[in-house]
């Protein structure tokens, strides 16, 4: 894993990542708000993609945009409520855990230049997948009992996204891409020793592994097809490639004071010293987004998508230190392909807008998977938007309820022998400027 | 009326579908359930029956998860009954008895049978044949044996835990020898389909649970055959292989030459009691004092001489040993599969279900259990499935694991939903007296060990000989032909549980 030469660019475009720290809430880690319209309309964009976001959605979008463009803006996701209690055997009926609620950003930046009349570039920076998963100990004193797996997960990254699309006829245009993800992760946990004089846990250490986001990145790369057969109708699809990425970081070990003094010393003696090297690898899946849209009436657009996400490509989570002497820490996750289907429409009254939409995104993650780390589960979202568009500029704002569906893991197989029942909502609101000249 | 009809039709539907819907938990119903058993299902560890201990016994657990409200044990108070062995320190790790007393029965005075039943020590023929000696006496009451006392409250369901008593024996001492170290197989099935047969009864059922494997247990599985350091870590000869300790061989496995002692062969099992600091070896154990060890490797006093291994010399001595060679391994193994065989078909033949102990444990020898990031491993000491000291005797944790495989089994044989128990409190909760009893423990008397002598003669006498006149002669306790004279002490009293 080489460094990053950190151009002038590099620095200013891996701030913008820096300030989208701790995204979260997304099917299995995946972030779809990545434009108010978009948002608005239930995130089935596919085959609209007509403002600059089409990057994210649809790049073949901007072959029919004709002007230079540049839109940035920006989302707010806030947890709502994120609650689990417990159950047998472990971590047992009465034990219950909190999620720590804060409002997250994750800001994006499209530009769209027009090369010929044919040819367009464009470029996106904007995070695709995250994941900040923090729990807090509940009230009054009980300590959120999955501690020994995570208190705090967290998965940033950051894409740059510059495409090439290419107006073939004046009703299908074409796109290609390369996508440049830098990533980094986080995980906090305790560590627990079982204490021989009362034949028991006790915590002993606090772990935490941390990487840099400048040191791990890898490249993949994406396609898009935008058809306009009519003014009332268009069909588009837009696939991205998978991206796995090597991690190297630092892990840290953190002596608690378990109260015996004796074990206290032989868990110093043994506890690793300084900053340990880490590596780990995680797989970010391939999606092919399929779409079409509608106008129905004057100034009404219905869009219908499918999305599909090859998540079965994250099948593994392995976590393993150069010191041969700290145990791995492997897990098998086993993650399904997963669909999600999603409804929007746009009515348009002159320069302003109002959207609306509605999806179902269906969970990757097996029961088996289901814990600390993460908990997904499917999830309806419901989507409302708004916006002034003129030719030279537009402001459109959307705001997503998303309810995840309440889950209860109650029989093994669990990965982690975690049982109870997760609850969860989350809004996410959106907001951008476009300029164009 | 054909409108009605059809809602009439609709509403029988609907009902038949809402049937369907309700828990399984409605299959099967227990009001009144009853233990038998050994020390397994009476909570037994840490060397003791403590109230402490026994509120994590499987029969506790599997009652309080069929809701059966008023299930009764024979409760002890703190220090315990024998007293209960705690840890000291560990570095090195030491064992000691809690206290210089014992704890007192807390329930004598129930005016029914106990609903656990089960008795430390107690083999397949104890249950239907034994009503006093030891624990009993605080158990049983003088009101019957275990299996009259459990048909008097009438169960509907019951479980029958025998796991090992009929065969513990031949791995404390060594050696497998029927009617001296192990009941005879033709007399443990007779007996066990007698008490199978007298337990059956129209609408009862139960789970008949069958025996561990042997090297589940850390009595023979936790010193290994090869010379370590005092880390514990393998000493390596010149060529960097292991070296072996040494025995002095058997029938399947000669020394050459008959030689006195030679290295012991590839799976060979070394009990506990190689490690147990012995009165008579001045407070150092077998090992310590260079039996097994070659000369070559540790000048110690005794060393080139070999580990004793178990014998039996009529007309009645039985001189424990230490070692159990690949054939003794494999006939032990053999005979509890022979025994699991026996419990398998009396379930079988009297309608109730046979739990596969032998299964569950090679999978907790091969995975252990891990619970929310919490790793729990059979290991002697540091791995938390065992109690305190214990070469035999599961942990408060341990316990729990076991129950709640137990109730899986259970909700999986009878189509019911029987909630798990809390692992969680078992494994955060520290198996101490409670707060002021500890205050009248004394930890005089600690050594430096990591097993004791005295839980290894605990071993023997939780599990009696099955020749009743043998008398069981450990290391040093006299003048034996085999080994080298070494100073004698008068053996520690032999309280405890007995039978």
């Amino acid at each position: 894993m080489t460094r990053p030469r950190r151009t002038g660019l590099g620095l200013s475009l891996a701030l913008v990542g820096l300030l989208a720290a701790a995204p979260a809430f997304p099917s299995g880690f995946q972030i779809m708000t990545q434009g108010p319209r978009a948002t608005g309309m239930g995130l089935a964009f596919t085959a609209v993609a007509d403002d600059p976001s089409a990057i994210f959605y649809n790049p073949a979008g901007i072959g029919f945009q004709d002007h230079f463009s540049v839109e940035i803006g920006a989302g707010f996701i806030t947890k709502l409520s994120g609650d689990f209690s417990g159950g047998n055997p472990f971590p047992g009926v009465g034990a219950n855990g909190d999620q720590h609620k804060t409002t997250f950003i994750t800001p994006n930046f499209y530009a769209v230049i027009p090369l010929t009349t044919d040819f367009k570039l464009g470029l996106g920076v904007f995070s695709e997948y995250g994941l900040g998963n923090r729990w807090e100990d509940p009230p009054p004193t009980y300590p959120w009992p999955g501690k020994y797996i995570s208190d705090n997960a967290v998965i940033q990254s950051v894409d740059l996204n510059p495409v090439l699309a290419w107006k073939l006829t004046p009703a299908i245009s074409i796109a290609g891409g390369a996508d440049y993800r830098m990533s980094r992760v986080q995980l906090e946990r305790n560590n627990a020793t079982l204490d021989p004089m009362t034949n028991s846990f006790v915590d002993t250490a606090r772990v935490k592994l941390n990487s840099s986001i400048w040191d791990n990145h890898d490249w993949g790369w994406n396609a898009a097809l935008l058809i306009k057969p009519a003014d009332s109708f268009s069909i588009g699809a837009s696939y991205r490639s998978k991206i796995g990425i090597d991690y190297v970081g630092d892990a840290s070990f953190t002596q608690i004071a378990s109260g015996n003094p004796i074990l206290d010393a032989i868990v110093a003696s043994r506890l690793p010293q300084g900053k340990q090297t880490v590596r780990t690898r995680v797989e970010f899946p391939a999606s092919l987004n399929l779409g079409m849209a509608f106008v129905i009436a004057k100034n009404t657009t219905i869009s219908l998508e499918g999305d599909w996400t090859e998540w079965s490509e994250f099948s593994q989570l392995n976590i393993s230190f150069d010191n041969p002497a700290i145990p791995s820490l492997d897990r098998t996750t086993n993650w399904k392909d997963s669909w999600a289907y999603r409804m929007g429409v746009e009515q348009k009254f002159g320069n302003w807008a109002v959207r609306s939409g509605y999806y179902r995104d269906k969970t990757p993650q097996p029961d088996s998977d289901v814990g600390p780390i993460l908990a997904d589960n499917d999830r309806d979202g419901y989507t409302l938007g708004f916006g002034y568009d003129t030719p030279k500029w537009g402001f459109n704002v959307a705001d997503l309820y998303l309810h995840v569906h309440a889950r209860t893991i109650d029989s093994p197989p669990n990965t982690d022998n975690f049982y109870g029942h997760y609850s969860e909502s989350v809004n996410i609101a959106i907001a951008s400027f476009r300029f164009s000249f | 009326m054909k409108m009605h009809s059809t809602v009439l039709r609709a509403a029988l539907l609907g009902i038949g579908l809402a049937a369907l819907a309700l828990p399984l938990s409605a299959q099967i119903t227990i009001h009144k359930y009853v233990a038998l058993g050994d020390s397994y299902g009476a909570g037994y560890g840490a060397g003791c029956l403590v109230t402490r201990e026994q509120a994590f016994s499987y029969p506790r657990q599997l009652a309080t998860a069929f809701g059966v409200t008023d299930f009764q044990q024979p409760t002890i108070s703190d220090p315990g009954i024998p007293t209960c062995i705690g840890v000291t320190n560990l570095i090195p790790v030491t064992f000691a008895p809690i206290s210089d007393h014992t704890g007192v029965p807390t329930n004598l005075g129930l005016a029914r049978p106990y609903d656990n039943l089960s008795v430390p020590g107690f083999k397949a023929a104890d249950v239907t044949d034994t009503t006093s000696g030891g624990l009993a006496d605080a158990i049983l009451r003088g009101l019957g044996s275990a299996r009259d006392q459990a048909l008097v409250l009438n169960p509907d369901f019951i479980t029958l835990g025998i796991i090992g008593n009929d065969i513990l024996t031949a791995g404390g001492a060594g050696f497998l020898m029927d009617g001296v170290t192990a009941t005879p197989l033709p007399v443990f099935q007779a007996k066990y389909n007698a008490l199978a047969a007298s337990l059956a009864a129209s609408g009862r059922n139960g789970v008949f649970i069958g025996t561990p494997n042997p090297l589940f247990i850390p009595l023979a599985s936790t010193v290994p055959p090869v010379v370590v350091d005092a880390n514990n870590q393998p000493v390596l000869d010149p060529n960097g292989d292991l070296i072996p300790l040494l025995g002095p061989g058997n029938t399947a496995y000669p020394c050459p030459g008959g030689a006195p002692a030679c290295p012991l062969p590839a799976g060979t099992r070394v009990t506990l009691g190689a490690i147990a600091p012995m009165a008579a070896l001045g407070g150092k154990s077998l090992l310590q004092v260079g039996f097994g060890v070659p000369c070559a490797v540790a000048p110690l006093p005794m060393c080139d001489h070999p580990l004793p291994d178990g014998s039996f010399t009529p007309p009645a001595t039985v001189n424990v040993g230490v070692l159990l060679y690949p054939d003794e391994v494999a006939a032990i193994d053999q005979r509890v599969q022979d025994m699991n065989a026996v419990i398998s078909s009396a379930a079988a033949a009297n309608g109730f279900k046979y739990f596969d102990f032998y299964a569950l444990s090679n999978d907790l020898i091969a995975n252990g259990r891990t619970y929310g990031g919490l790793h729990v491993t059979k290991d002697f000491v540091t791995g938390g499935m065992f109690a305190y000291g214990e070469a035999v005797h599961m942990s408060n944790i341990g316990y729990t694991i076991l129950a709640d495989e137990l109730i899986q089994f259970i909700n999986s044989s009878y189509g019911s939903s029987f909630p798990r128990p809390d692992i969680n409190t078992a494994l955060t909760t520290p198996d101490l007296p409670a707060s002021g009893a500890a205050a009248t423990i004394s930890m005089a008397g600690a050594q430096p060990v990591l097993f004791g002598e005295e839980a290894w003669r605990r071993v023997l006498q939780m599990a009696p000989l099955a020749n009743a006149t043998a008398l069981a002669v450990f290391p040093g306790d006299g003048s034996l032909p085999e080994r080298e004279p070494i100073r004698t002490a008068a053996p520690r009293g032999r309280g405890g549980p007995g039978h």
